[in-house]
């Protein structure tokens, strides 16, 4: 696909050009917002504000790097605010400091889906779940969460160790229990 | 190097991870950029619109201040020939004084007749004082005649002694000297005296001429200067209804139409019936028979607003307006269908109408329109007379419910906010009758508008300009012509 040429329909703003974007990035950044939210509707909800602003702030693409990385980054900052701004998380996204949990070296061996993964993810609680989706999945550094949530770089690291137990420990339980069950067929 | 791989394995899965959005969350974006768009637009506008009366409002002004020094020259003349014709009359009555003396004079001995010439001299001068120069230079004359005549005069059969004549003398010789003094002024005030009668020849009926001198009789010359004011003031009167800016309410109503060709406003355009090209049916099913699209037939319309208007010449004026305008045309559809379609033009609507001619539809179109229109009169006469006027507007569609007919599945007829031209441009013309009273007049004629862009996008749909034809009936506030 010629993303420059899209922009540039997008930017005249034929509604064809922008459909096709849509229809390009939506699945996949639905799967962003979904593991940033606890609902379906939530997430939803912020992909489109996330679209809206991908449409509006799209004469400031200048083509450097790849589109599908600017708009994931829209739809990360777009699910953080609304983190913030929606109190049914943000009353629950409290970043108090801890001392540095030991990160263990288990490697559990993940067999199951995407989807799995991601509704396993989504049982973090808040600060942790957007802790862990900044660093282990888009690439942010300590520094960096730190700075988009107001918080110090050391409680985001001990906030993702903890985040990150918590995950391996639910995730070998859910291989058990998976295990116990395709066995049981 | 293990919580690497539990990070990459875990990245990796969820760069797989994909979901299917509603379809809800895609027409709520496109919703919600029409708005935006729109929001923009409406500032645009409003802003473009402030401007352009700001403009017309800086101009307006900038020719009210030129005309309204001309109106202050015309005023100042009128004054002076007024103070020229009040001095007429005194002078008049100075006449009739000096016969009166000059007989007295005659009969009577001369120290009496010279104590009530001089009385009378006295109060003239004294009345000469409190007028402006012009006026001293016509008493001046008049002085200057009767003293001549009284020098002239050889007091025969009248008894005088040496100191009679001595007192005369003095006299004479004061009113000599006072003469000169006036004199020197009078050369100076000539200039202007020449400028005035120059202007007033100008402005008077060409069979009138104003002379300083006393050769015509009072009558005839007090007539023709009274001509001549009446002449400035009628000048001046028809300078303040030049300049007179009024304002009025603009209130219009009749039928409109969206045409195919923007100078045919007959009833019912058939659009072409249409092979089958048909992309497809909207459940992406193959196509077949296809509907043609409905004709449009003329709907209720009307408009209103307000208008600034400018008389920019005699005959002429310019008016600003702001006005609402509704517009509406007919068409006939099917039944509403509420499933989702895939369009042509890659819209994605949740509901539309089948293009079988079964119900009546009808567009509905808000615009907010800015009309400058040029308004020239036909007839001489100020009070009741005839004008045609044309001009142009700027129309912003605010909103509408109206449908656009597309080929798909058969043909079909869609509602899409994108699909309509928001920004366009009218040419407006009309006929006028204008009667009235004093503090307002009433302008009413037919009207006749169209557009000059196309009103809607989609090429598969064959209607293209709005058509606007009814009856304009303007009502328009003048300032108190008493001034």
């Amino acid at each position: 696909m010629d993303y420059n040429k899209l922009v540039k329909d997008c930017l005249k703003g034929r509604p064809d050009a922008q459909r096709q974007l849509y229809e390009h990035f939506a699945e996949t950044m639905l799967g962003v917002c979904y593991r940033y939210t606890k609902s379906l509707k939530d997430a939803e909800d912020v992909l489109q504000e996330g679209f809206i602003k991908v449409f509006f702030n799209l004469k400031q693409y200048r083509n450097e790097g790849e589109l599908g990385a600017w708009v994931r980054r829209i739809m990360v900052t777009t699910a953080l605010n609304f983190l913030k701004r929606n109190h049914n998380y943000r009353d629950q996204m409290y970043f108090l400091p801890e001392h540095l949990h030991p990160v263990t070296n288990d490697d559990p061996v993940i067999i199951l889906q995407a989807k799995e993964l991601a509704d396993l993810i989504r049982q973090l609680p808040p600060g942790y779940q957007a802790i862990f989706n900044l660093h282990a999945i888009e690439g942010y550094s300590h520094v960096e969460i730190g700075e988009m949530l107001g918080i110090t770089d050391g409680t985001s690291r001990s906030q993702y160790a903890r985040a990150r137990s918590l995950l391996i420990s639910w995730l070998k339980d859910y291989s058990v229990n998976k295990k116990e069950t395709y066995g049981g067929k | 190097m293990a919580v690497n791989e539990f990070e990459k394995n875990v990245q990796k899965m969820m760069d797989e991870f994909k979901l299917r959005p509603s379809e809800e969350v895609w027409q709520n974006v496109e919703k919600n950029i029409a708005q935006r768009k729109r929001k923009r637009r409406i500032l645009f506008f409003m802003v473009f619109s402030c401007l352009g009366l700001m403009v017309a409002g800086y101009g307006i002004n900038n020719f009210l201040t030129s005309s309204n020094t001309t109106i202050q020259k015309n005023q100042k003349l009128s004054g002076k020939l007024q103070a020229k014709t009040n001095d007429r009359e005194e002078s008049g009555n100075n006449q009739k004084i000096k016969t009166k003396n000059i007989k007295t004079d005659k009969i009577t001995v001369g120290d009496e007749a010279l104590n009530k010439k001089s009385v009378n001299d006295k109060r003239v001068a004294d009345q000469n004082q409190r007028t402006n120069e012009t006026k001293r230079v016509w008493v001046l004359n008049k002085n200057t005649d009767r003293l001549k005549k009284r020098n002239a005069t050889p007091f025969v059969g009248s008894i005088q002694n040496k100191k009679e004549q001595e007192k005369n003398s003095e006299t004479n010789a004061m009113d000599k000297s006072a003469i000169k003094d006036i004199s020197s002024e009078k050369n100076q005030l000539n200039s202007t005296d020449v400028n005035n009668q120059r202007i007033i020849t100008a402005i008077a009926p060409k069979n009138i001429t104003i002379n300083k001198t006393d050769t015509v009789s009072k009558n005839s010359d007090q007539d023709k200067i009274d001509n001549a004011i009446s002449g400035i003031k009628k000048i001046s009167n028809h300078d303040k209804s030049l300049t007179g800016i009024s304002w009025g309410i603009n209130f219009s109503t009749g039928s409109s139409k969206i045409t195919q060709n923007s100078f045919f406003h007959k009833g019912g355009d058939q659009s072409k019936s249409y092979s089958s090209n048909s992309p497809g049916t909207v459940n992406g099913g193959p196509s077949g028979f296809m509907n043609p699209q409905s004709a449009s037939n003329s709907s209720f319309a009307f408009q209103a607003g307000i208008t600034i208007n400018k008389n920019i010449s005699k005959r002429s004026k310019l008016s600003i307006g702001l006005q609402y305008t509704y517009l509406a045309d007919r068409i006939k559809t099917g039944t509403k269908q509420t499933s989702n379609a895939q369009l042509s033009y890659l819209f994605n609507i949740s509901a539309y109408y089948a293009s079988t001619a079964q119900e009546s539809f009808t567009d509905r179109f808000h615009f907010i329109e800015l009309p400058v229109m040029y308004d020239w009169r036909i007839t001489g006469n100020t009070n009741h007379f005839l004008s045609i006027n044309a001009g142009a507007s700027i129309n912003y569609l605010i909103s509408t419910n109206a449908l656009v007919y597309d080929t798909t599945a058969g043909g079909i007829y869609y509602h899409h906010n994108s699909s309509f031209t928001r920004t366009s441009m009218n040419f407006i013309s009309g006929l006028s009758y204008h009667f009235g009273g004093k503090n307002f007049k009433l302008a009413i004629g037919p009207r006749f508008s169209f557009n000059l862009n196309d009103i809607i996008k989609s090429d598969l749909d064959q209607r293209r300009y709005f058509l606007y034809s009814g009856l304009d009936a303007n009502v328009i506030f003048e300032k108190n012509k008493k001034k």
